[in-house]
């Protein structure tokens, strides 16, 4: 079975252990709640409006060549190399 | 965005990456599948050289891969690589071994290269999102930075490695990968999820076993967990969310697959990880390649693992059919 195949073990960095799949899990408070949805492009609440607008910025930058672009690639920015066709709302 | 993937396979069947000449075979780049489709020279200042990739002869696997929802995935992130290795058990016991994603380990570049359960790309060949940004910056742009600091090659590249600096105290990579932490999920098309062809075709979809792998519903690690190997600690905004991703970010032979090998191994190379359908409907190309065009294309394309469950989806009326690509038009 593919998932037995990843045996766990054990080992320390900087005083934690981890398992060897990457995680150490905290004790849950036990209140699970839905994730924010929306297209509406605000944060879901890890930073203030005002970041993600500086983010955004960013994301929406032109990469030229004096900013290291190249020398081969496929997309001068963050938003055209992750970029997939606009959300289409059904008739109401 | 479509990227193209290359390379070849030896005389035992085993994926290699192409070598691919540019600038007259003055320079050779290996190690990678991906072939950009743009360079920066010729240009003015470098009018001699010639630095866009082709694909070389001799290179018998070729795909196109198109780019990714990214929206949501700081939740997908803070899922336990726990939950992903459960999920591959359970389904491989409940369908008697047919069904069986695979888990693949990943290096954490930020981590030092540990390594933990991949579940981005459609390889998931990255398990944290500052690596999946900084290889974006790279490959994708050619923009080298503190996580990949060296350039596919020097051909034509006037500014200093790494060339991702610190702006107002933040580099690009982690301006990326705290964007897309910082995005909600994909929401329903509440008006059509309330429909009642939508709820039958929600239920259908689970019946016919859909959701073995297109899972409806995650939750992500609590809290103060530490995760990609010890680099990020999930904050409250992401902690103990429950998530409806619809996938189970594990890799799976569907007879779709597109030969490239990764991070996975070799018996990956006919795998694909499960694409999230939240927000399918914003994309009008499927698959991997973008090669199916309609919901019910894309479905009947799914074989390998997962034959029976498309026999069970034959096997429903035309009305029931619509109302699974109903149910999937609400996503």
């Amino acid at each position: 079975m593919a998932a037995l195949a990843i045996a766990v073990s054990w080992h320390v960095v900087e005083g934690q252990s981890f398992d060897s799949r990457g995680d150490v899990i905290a004790q849950s408070s036990g209140a699970q709640t839905g994730a924010p949805t929306g297209f509406d492009d605000q944060p879901n609440g890890l930073v203030e409006p005002s970041i993600r607008e500086e983010d955004r910025a960013d994301f929406d930058e032109v990469e030229l060549i004096p900013d290291g672009l190249g020398h081969i690639y496929n997309a001068q920015s963050r938003r055209s190399a992750t970029r997939t066709p606009p959300p289409v709302p059904s008739v109401r | 965005m479509t990227e193209l993937r290359v390379g070849h396979t030896d005389r035992f069947g085993r994926f290699l990456n192409p070598s691919i000449p540019i600038d007259n075979e003055n320079v050779v780049i290996t190690g990678r599948s991906l072939v950009n489709d743009r360079a920066i020279c010729p240009n003015p200042e470098f009018p001699e050289v010639q630095a866009q990739q082709r694909v070389p002869p001799g290179a018998n696997v070729r795909t196109f891969r198109t780019s990714l929802n990214t929206l949501g995935d700081g939740f997908v992130e803070a899922i336990p690589s726990s939950t992903l290795l459960r999920l591959a058990a359970e389904q491989c016991r409940r369908t008697n071994g047919v069904i069986c994603g695979q888990p693949v380990l990943v290096p954490v570049l930020e981590a030092g290269g540990r390594l933990r359960i991949g579940r981005f790309g459609w390889k998931a060949q990255h398990a944290s999102l500052l690596s999946f940004s900084a290889d974006a910056y790279l490959n994708e742009m050619g923009i080298t930075s503190e996580l990949l600091p060296e350039a596919i090659t020097t051909l034509c590249d006037t500014v200093a490695d790494p060339e991702d600096q610190p702006e107002d105290g933040i580099r690009g990579i982690e301006r990326f990968a705290r964007f897309m932490r910082a995005s909600k999920a994909p929401p329903r098309d509440d008006f059509l999820a309330r429909s009642l062809d939508a709820q039958i075709g929600s239920d259908l979809f689970n019946r016919i076993g859909c959701d073995t792998c297109h899972v409806p519903t995650l939750v992500t690690a609590p809290a103060g967990s530490i995760i990609n190997a010890g680099a990020f600690t999930v904050p409250p905004a992401l902690g103990d969310k429950i998530i409806h991703p619809y996938s189970d970010f594990l890799l799976h032979n569907l007879d779709t697959g597109d030969g490239i090998v990764q991070n996975g191994g070799q018996n990956t190379a006919n795998k694909l990880r499960t694409p999230p359908l939240w927000g399918v409907r914003t994309r009008i190309r499927l698959l991997h390649d973008g090669s199916a065009l309609t919901l019910n294309e894309a479905i009947l394309r799914h074989g390998g693992e997962v034959r029976l469950m498309i026999r069970n989806y034959r096997g429903l009326t035309d009305r029931e059919r619509q109302q699974i690509l109903t149910f999937l038009r609400s996503l």
